[in-house]
């Protein structure tokens, strides 16, 4: 599995755990990463600097330190 | 606050352009508002100096025709060529008492140059054989024709006028002459307009003597050392305190001048004065004027207050409509295409961009859902090919 993915479960996990709307979470962090969260499956390979952008994303949106 | 929004910075233009307004218009009223009671003080002066003329010129005129009179009386001019001072005071003496009531309170009978004296005196028969040598004495020997102006004696500051006086076969016998107290003028002139007047007297043209002399006569308070330059020689209330002016009475400009406005109690006033010529053109006195502009002073006042809430109001009416348009014509709209637009990105495929108008956003917004549906299609193709792999 891969760290892309992991982080992607992270987030899936947090928007369920405080009740927020899915879509617009997920399109708020896909924006800042500049890809769709929703196709990052286990088979997505670690690109350090899409890894990046998305730890970013997901530290600005829902402040998950990853 | 965003200060990177836009509507964060139309607003703080609207905001700086509502206070640069309200400044704007103030500063203009108030300009305004300041060359209008400017004008009206002056317009005050001026009327209080043409009001002056036309009892001038009118007094002049009346003198003229009882001069005129006077003349043609053969009684008259039997006495006067006889010298005989009892039989012409005898004459004329019911008439002055006529004339009196009417405000000529001086009236002389001179004899001709060179000697020039006066034969009698109307009004102070005792007083005779006295030379004056005023300018109008010496006009009227010079031109022998009606001579008319203002001119300041012993006996204070009058109008006057003064006629040769030719028996029936054309030779002169003498002058006549007919005088009113200015003082007078300015009581009339109250009674015309309300306003408050007094009448000043430059020091130049006084004898200090004569004027303690005249005070103490007339029963009035030696009032010489209350001005620097002039004496108050009349005046309309018996309050002192209307009189407020520092200066020489002959740098007082022709056309009058406005001194100041002031405020007494909730009434509004202006001070002025204008000048007032003897016959030889030198500024011998002056007329202080007191006018009350409450009722003009106050209706500009509140006519300004209304014209800067009006402005206000209508800025702020204004700025509001403008930034409601904008919201409504701009930033609503964009802010729908950012929420469609991350709505899409998080998956919900279905969100559509509503296109509200075919303006320039209108046009943003048609660009932009054609471009949602490229991605969309693109995206399902892409999950097709994933799932064949």
């Amino acid at each position: 599995m891969s760290l892309m993915y992991e982080l992607r479960v992270l987030i899936d996990n947090r928007i369920k755990a405080d009740g927020l709307d899915e879509i617009t979470v997920r399109g708020e962090i896909g924006l800042r990463a500049g890809r769709l969260v929703s196709l990052i499956s286990p088979r997505t390979l670690d690109d350090p600097v899409a890894l990046a952008k998305l730890r970013q994303a997901a530290k600005e949106v829902l402040n998950i330190v990853f | 606050m965003n200060w990177n929004s836009i509507r964060t910075k139309v607003l703080a233009l609207l905001v700086c352009g509502l206070a640069a307004g309200v400044g704007g218009t103030l500063t203009l009223l108030r300009y305004s508002f300041a060359k209008n009671s400017q004008a009206l003080a002056s317009e005050s002066v001026g009327n209080a100096q043409r009001l002056f003329g036309i009892l001038e010129a009118r007094e002049i005129s009346k003198m003229s025709v009882v001069g005129e009179t006077l003349v043609l009386n053969p009684e008259v001019l039997d006495a006067f060529a006889a010298r005989d001072r009892g039989r012409l005071l005898a004459l004329n003496a019911p008439l002055y008492l006529k004339l009196r009531a009417e405000g000529i309170t001086n009236w002389m009978f001179h004899v001709p140059e060179p000697d020039m004296v006066v034969f009698l005196r109307l009004h102070a028969p005792a007083n005779h054989g006295d030379r004056l040598n005023r300018f109008i004495d010496r006009e009227v020997a010079r031109t022998h024709s009606l001579v008319a102006g203002n001119e300041l004696a012993k006996a204070g500051f009058a109008v006057r006028i003064i006629r040769p006086v030719f028996d029936l076969h054309g030779s002169l016998i003498g002058y006549v002459e007919l005088g009113e107290e200015i003082g007078r003028f300015i009581r009339e002139m109250k009674k015309e307009t309300g306003d408050d007047y007094g009448l000043l007297l430059s020091k130049k043209f006084l004898n200090r003597r004569f004027w303690a002399d005249t005070s103490a006569t007339l029963k009035r308070r030696d009032n010489w050392n209350d001005n620097p330059g002039f004496v108050v020689a009349d005046k309309t209330t018996a309050s002192e305190g209307i009189i407020h002016f520092q200066g020489d009475l002959a740098t007082v400009a022709g056309q009058g001048k406005v001194l100041e406005r002031f405020r007494d109690g909730t009434s509004v006033f202006v001070r002025g004065i204008f000048p007032i010529p003897d016959a030889g053109g030198n500024t011998v006195g002056a007329v202080f004027v007191v006018h009350d502009i409450s009722g003009v002073y106050l209706s500009m006042r509140d006519t300004q207050d209304i014209l800067v809430l009006l402005s206000i109001g209508g800025l702020v009416i204004g700025g509001v409509l403008l930034l409601t348009l904008l919201n409504r014509m701009i930033f609503r709209r964009l802010e729908h295409i950012i929420r469609v637009a991350t709505r899409v990105v998080g998956g919900d495929y279905q969100s559509v961009i509503q296109i509200r108008s075919d303006d320039e956003i209108g046009r943003f917004e048609q660009l932009f859902e054609q471009f949602r549906c490229v991605f969309v299609n693109l995206l399902a193709n892409l999950t097709e090919l994933e799932e064949k792999n």
